[in-house]
């Protein structure tokens, strides 16, 4: 079997298994729904993704040790993950091959072609991942504070590695890396003992906006299934809605379509995580290159070089995503998979400038404390920004959030959904709840989301914990937030009519929302009494439309006593129910007034949940009039309204 | 390399049909309660109870057995374990024991092995409780309204019931009784006990401390007694040295140790000084040698301590 | 061998070398941060330090003792000289009760907190306006079995309190001012976080390592992690117990003693009716007193005089003028 055969059959392989994870995220015990499927697996694979929540939180959470494997595989032989496991690179490259089939062999090589601008990714990658360092090294920082010994220790034993690596002859210009090595160092040991950069530096993990299986993931659960489910109605009943849709759609598509520009455009332009594994494979054992240094020079291997990596000169081994398919195309045989290096010589590294390193660390570094200016971690909060049962405190959460759209797949109300860019600039595409959408509120019985995060950016918590029962009875519930009644919308408040469904909607046993009863007069203005006998008053003349009020929420005051229940009104009179007649009947000429019952409902806020049930029954449905804010929500003690 | 590489994809696909069936606890949560305080609901078979073959017909066993070493004693026993940590305790294996038909009664076994029949009285001995009844069940047993203790062979066995009642009495005993049947006794391990005279000894009062003895450090091994004459209470105590003249040197170590915590020596009343005896604030302290043993009396009055190492003299004199 | 194929072979070996350090360096860093519990509800970047004072400032120093071998009828009386539960626990809150729940033994054997006594202190708090009560304790046996075999959780349900275990994610690293154990030690601490009260109810035991077992003791149960190095210096840490947990109130059972064999006992003949109830807000002076139920002093117990020195409560239980009564 040709090698390059083997390889379709893996890529296929995977990405029929990554489909299939999305299609079974879907709550339930049936074979096509979530069961025990490892519907994370492929986000766990992922470096790129340990790595950074490694950075931001100096932990490693669960099954995010799968990505030592890749790790490991990579070192030792290479870009594997790119050319055999990817899914999104398998649709690019899909997408690329069909494509060029019909373009002749001086197009394809001008395709294929190594690009300088390759190099972008890896400025993209250092980006990402100092943005996410922060808070490592404002620890780091913090450990030398009141022990200069370390720094001391650190610097001999920089010398020391400088004179060994100088003796070894493992680096040509040990000058260099030592005064290097020296700066960092003295910068390091500055700022710890000087600027406290702890309050300074921050993190924000925004590796998912472009890595590749965070976006696959967002785009097949956000935009894709929900255009399968609505056809077929196969994964779930109701169809699904995202907002932001569009825009996860148009990235996607738009990674797709580049292909026709240039074939697998996003592995070689823009993809931090293949950036992350070329460096990861510089010292791989076994590498892509030729047996012998000169050929026939017929450019055949670069028809269908899939990462554009010069296999015909000296190959660039930090672009080579092992296709293969060079060793299938080389007319003399001279191209292999062995444990030499090239005879031709090879770029092991990638081209970086050093103004271009600099450039991406610093603005990764500076861009995060920057958005902070904001305060959006602070008093300017967004209250509008609610997180699902179980998130982490907001700080906490951007550390580990990776915008895979797990949660909102999982969620069997639809109610999270991705954050546009008016939640915040960090904020973009992470989970909040919008309970517009969607079938319901936060279910009492469900805490699938955060059993779901690959990265418990959403703690796994259990039902005790979310009710606030059992163990957790003294903590009390899990709040998302709370529920404000708009008294300019809501019907009892506003408009003088009956309605009391977020009460009747509310799951919290004692209830959160409780009524306020009032009597109020109705607009109708009434002429004084023409006529009344035992049970029933008449003005003489026609005034309102018979029946209008008689659903028993309507009163009539007449004279001394209380208000009597009107059980039928005609055009002129009215009839009071007979358990309750006048205490004396009114005297014509007396003034009579129509009253109607209102429960107006208020919100507790020692009780409410902010579980948003009310505010999807609110029938006012444009702009709810009872609608829930993150204010009070458990995860951050400064957000608390109640004592 | 490529059929190893197909090799793998069936593996990964195999590992992933086999997750499937552990539930993710997402879709758990509705169906399972949460971690309520409830009856472990931990399998085991009885076949698999080491005490299987111990166990009377109307008993069967209630729980898993449970196993602890020696590091791990204090799991169970909390700040008892150091009494059988110093008597070298291996292990401790628990169950616990009903009959089917009535489950509220249920009695907990505990069974030392403590490496040898010595090691095994000296627990026996030094947590033996004032109201206990002895029994002959086992090499020594007694037993109290809701628990039985024994020794056998190298074995020290604790049954404490739920409840004191007549039926659980029995059960115990009827187990005691199995046990021994399987469990061969070794009642020749603690000759000493025998050594000690019989007459106004106080019943069950033999106690062995393996180490430091009245707090000396050279009495190991030694066997300790209370007797009563009339009104007057006294300890006897015996240990055996592998020669005579250790046995004289330990007497003479003892004498010095005395004097050192304030003893004076006061002459024996017989001609013969067969014994040596010491003055400790009103309380005497006697002690001997006679062939291999020492013994002797401790905390007693003049007259009492003379009477006892009499007694003991003479017994040991019978049995060399 | 050519130049040319011991260089490729030179080469090979160094990065050979270099991949394996890579490798070697990503597995360390793996399973150094591996964090398979994932964060807790509450930051554990800063850890606790000292836990949330429960005592009541007006009803410091108040002791009572009854006698009588009903262990509820004494334990009304006992609470009665102290002026009800009502003085303690107040309408709305949320009361933690640390019994001692630490074997899994019948309650015969008086190694663990009378069941009786857990329901009538249960139903004490929830007449005085309790919103909710629970019952906690970290046993030293497996804690399912120790708190159903001995009793405690079904007199606790059935009396409307809740029973907490000590699942991991209730502990959090708590830190003693100036402790010398208690640094950063996990604790059994988040329901304290959410309580408004704490009683202490515990029986009166011996123990071999300790002298004693009783309320100071019984806090010990608080401790998380692999609590037995204390054993080593026993005395050290019940003190430091005592100067981080401040009840609002400790009630002391002492109807039945375990006279030896302390802490599990086994046999009822370890035990002796000492028919004796301690109720009151200072734990050295509820211990001190229990020590004479014991047939020691509380001159036996260097905990206590350990505890009163720190400012923990005062080993001379008569200068509280304790309420004797007979019930």
């Amino acid at each position: 079997m040709k090698i390059v055969f083997i390889r379709r059959i893996s890529q296929l392989f995977f990405l029929v298994l990554f489909l299939g994870f999305c299609v079974v995220s879907t709550l339930g015990t049936e074979w096509w729904q979530l069961r025990g499927w490892p519907v994370n697996w492929f986000l766990e694979l992922d470096p790129l993704v340990a790595i950074g929540t490694l950075l931001t939180t100096q932990t490693l959470y669960a099954g995010l040790i799968w990505a030592l494997a890749t790790v490991v595989l990579t070192i030792l032989f290479g870009r594997f993950f790119c050319g055999w496991v990817c899914p999104f690179g398998t649709l690019h490259q899909a997408i690329g091959y069909f494509w060029r089939r019909t373009t002749n062999f001086s197009q394809r090589i001008e395709l294929n072609r190594h690009r300088p601008a390759q190099t972008l990714k890896y400025y993209v990658l250092i980006f990402l991942l100092s943005a996410a360092a922060g808070t490592t090294i404002a620890r780091l920082t913090a450990t030398v504070r009141g022990q200069p010994l370390i720094p001391a220790l650190i610097v001999a034993a920089c010398f020391i590695m400088a004179g060994l690596l100088a003796v070894l002859k493992v680096i040509p210009k040990v000058e260099k890396v030592g005064a290097t090595l020296l700066a960092l160092v003295a910068a390091w040991t500055g700022f710890a003992l000087f600027l406290p950069v702890e309050h300074l530096l921050a993190s924000s993990l925004q590796s998912g906006l472009l890595d590749p299986i965070p976006l696959l993931h967002r785009s097949v659960n956000l935009a894709l299934l929900p255009l399968v489910d609505k056809a077929t109605q196969a994964a779930s009943l109701a169809a699904r809605h995202y907002e932001q849709a569009w825009l996860i759609g148009t990235v996607f598509l738009a990674a797709l379509f580049l292909n026709l520009v240039i074939p697998r455009f996003y592995c070689r332009f823009i993809c931090p995580l293949g950036a992350l594994l070329g460096v990861l494979s510089r010292y791989a054992l076994w590498r892509v290159g030729k047996t012998k240094a000169d050929c026939s020079m017929c450019m055949r291997c670069e028809t269908d070089c899939e990462g554009a990596c010069e296999p015909s000169g000296q190959i660039r081994s930090p672009e080579c995503v092992l296709c293969m398919n060079c060793l299938r195309t080389c007319e003399d045989d001279v191209i292999s998979y062995r444990a030499a290096r090239s005879a031709a010589g090879e770029h092991a590294s990638p081209d970086l400038t050093r103004r271009g390193f600099i450039v991406s660390i610093v603005s990764g570094l500076v861009t995060v404390p920057i958005l902070r200016l904001s305060d959006a971690l602070g008093l300017n909060w967004n209250p509008r920004l609610i997180r699902p049962p179980g998130a982490l405190a907001e700080g906490d959460f951007l550390n580990r959030c990776i915008k895979c759209g797990q949660c909102m797949r999982i969620c069997p109300t639809n109610i999270i959904q991705p954050a546009g860019p008016e939640l915040g600039v960090e904020a973009l595409w992470t989970p909040t709840l919008n309970f517009r959408i969607g079938t319901s509120g936060c279910q009492t019985n469900c805490v699938a989301c955060g059993n779901i995060c690959p990265t418990a950016a959403i703690r796994p918590i259990t039902l005790d914990e979310k009710a606030g029962q059992n163990a957790f009875a003294a903590r009390g519930p899990i709040r998302l937030g709370t529920a404000f009644v708009d008294q300019g919308r809501c019907l009892p408040w506003a408009m003088g009519t009956p309605c009391i469904v977020c009460q009747e909607n509310c799951p919290v046993s004692p209830k959160a929302i409780y009524i306020r009863e009032v009597f109020e007069p109705v607009r109708d203005l009434l002429p004084p009494v023409a006529s009344a006998d035992e049970l029933s008053l008449d003005f003489g003349q026609p005034l309102f439309k018979p029946g209008r009020y008689s659903t028993g929420d309507f009163y009539c005051r007449a004279g001394a006593g209380e208000p009597r229940r009107i059980v039928d009104n005609t055009a002129s009179g009215i009839t009071i129910g007979s358990t309750r007649p006048w205490d004396a009947p009114p005297k014509p000429g007396q003034p009579a007034e129509i009253l109607i019952r209102l429960q107006r409902p208020c919100v507790d806020p020692a009780l409410c949940i902010g579980c948003g049930i009310c505010e999807h029954e609110c029938p006012v449905t444009g702009l709810r009039a009872i609608r829930v804010t993150a204010e009070n929500e458990s995860r951050s003690m400064k957000r608390t309204i109640t004592p | 390399m490529g059929i190893l590489i197909l090799i793998v994809l069936v593996l990964i696909g195999a590992w992933v049909f086999s997750r499937q069936s552990r539930f993710n606890p997402a879709i758990l949560a509705d169906t399972t309660p949460g971690p309520a305080a409830s009856e472990p609901a931990k399998t085991f078979s009885p076949a698999d109870s080491p005490l299987s073959k111990f166990l009377p017909e109307n008993l069967a066993p209630l729980s898993a057995p449970e196993t602890f070493n020696a590091d791990t004693l204090s799991d169970k026993i909390d700040g008892r374990a150091e009494l059988y940590l110093s008597a070298g305790v291996r292990e401790l294996q628990c169950q616990r024991l009903a009959r089917p038909s009535d489950p509220e009664s249920w009695m907990e076994v505990y069974l030392y092995d403590m490496g040898g029949a010595r090691n095994a009285f000296a627990v026996f001995g030094i947590q033996r409780r004032d109201e206990a009844e002895d029994l002959d069940v086992a090499d020594f047993a007694y037993k109290t309204p809701n628990a039985l203790f024994f020794v056998r062979g190298r074995y020290y066995v604790e049954i404490v019931a739920a409840s004191a009642s007549g039926e659980t009495a029995a059960d115990m005993e009827a187990f005691a009784k199995r046990f021994c049947e399987n469990v061969p006794g070794d009642r020749q391990a603690v000759p000493e006990a025998e050594m000690l005279p019989p007459d106004n000894r106080i019943p069950g009062s033999v106690i062995l401390y393996m180490k430091e003895g009245f707090g000396f450090e050279k009495f190991d091994n030694l066997f300790v007694a209370g007797y009563q004459f009339g009104e007057a209470q006294a300890t006897g105590f015996l240990t055996v040295r592998p020669s005579t003249g250790e046995a004289t040197e330990l007497v003479e170590a003892y004498s010095k140790h005395l004097i050192a915590n304030g003893g004076v020596e006061e002459q024996t009343a017989g001609a013969d000084s067969w014994a040596r005896i010491f003055n400790l604030f009103g309380a005497y302290e006697l002690v001997f040698a006679r062939g291999k043993c020492v013994a002797g009396v401790h905390e007693a009055d003049r007259d009492t301590a003379e009477q006892l190492g009499s007694l003991l003299y003479e017994r040991l004199g019978r049995n060399p | 061998m050519s130049e040319a194929e011991n260089t490729t072979r030179r080469d090979f070996l160094l990065r050979g070398a270099k991949a394996a350090a890579a490798i070697a360096a990503a597995g360390f860093a793996a399973r150094t941060f591996r964090d398979p519990a994932g964060p807790p509800a509450v930051s554990r970047s800063e850890p606790l330090v000292g836990l949330p004072d429960f005592s009541i400032p007006e009803q410091a120093g108040k002791l009572a003792i009854a006698t009588g071998a009903n262990r509820v009828r004494t334990l009304r009386a006992a609470m009665d000289a102290l002026g009800g539960m009502g003085k303690f626990v107040e309408r709305g809150d949320r009361v933690i009760l640390k019994i001692n729940a630490g074997f899994s033994t019948p309650p015969i054997l008086s190694a663990t907190t009378h069941p009786d006594l857990v329901s009538e202190v249960v139903r004490l708090c929830l007449a005085a306006g309790a919103s909710a009560v629970m019952v906690m304790d970290n046993p030293v046996n497996d804690p399912v079995s120790s708190f159903e075999l001995s009793g405690i959780a079904g007199a606790a349900r059935a009396a409307g309190a809740a029973v907490i275990l000590p699942q991991a994610n209730l502990f959090r690293p708590v830190t003693l001012p100036g402790g010398e154990f208690i640094r950063e030690w996990p604790f059994f601490s988040l329901p304290l976080e959410g309580a408004t009260k704490l009683i202490g109810l515990a029986p009166v035991k011996s123990h071999n390592r300790a002298g004693a077992s009783m309320i100071l003791k019984n806090w010990y149960g608080l401790l998380g992690g692999r609590r037995n190095v204390f054993h080593q210096d026993i005395n050290g840490i019940v003190k430091e117990l005592a100067q981080l947990v401040k009840p609002t109130l400790v009630i002391l059972d002492g109807t039945t003693a375990m006279m030896t064999n302390g802490p599990t006992g086994g046999s009822l003949s370890d035990l002796k009716p000492t028919n004796t109830m301690i109720a009151g807000t200072d734990p050295v002076a509820a211990d001190a007193f229990g020590a004479t139920l014991l047939d020691m002093s509380a001159d036996d117990l260097p905990y206590i005089a350990k505890a009163a020195a720190a400012g923990a409560g005062t080993a001379n239980y008569e200068l509280l003028n304790p309420i004797r009564i007979e019930a």
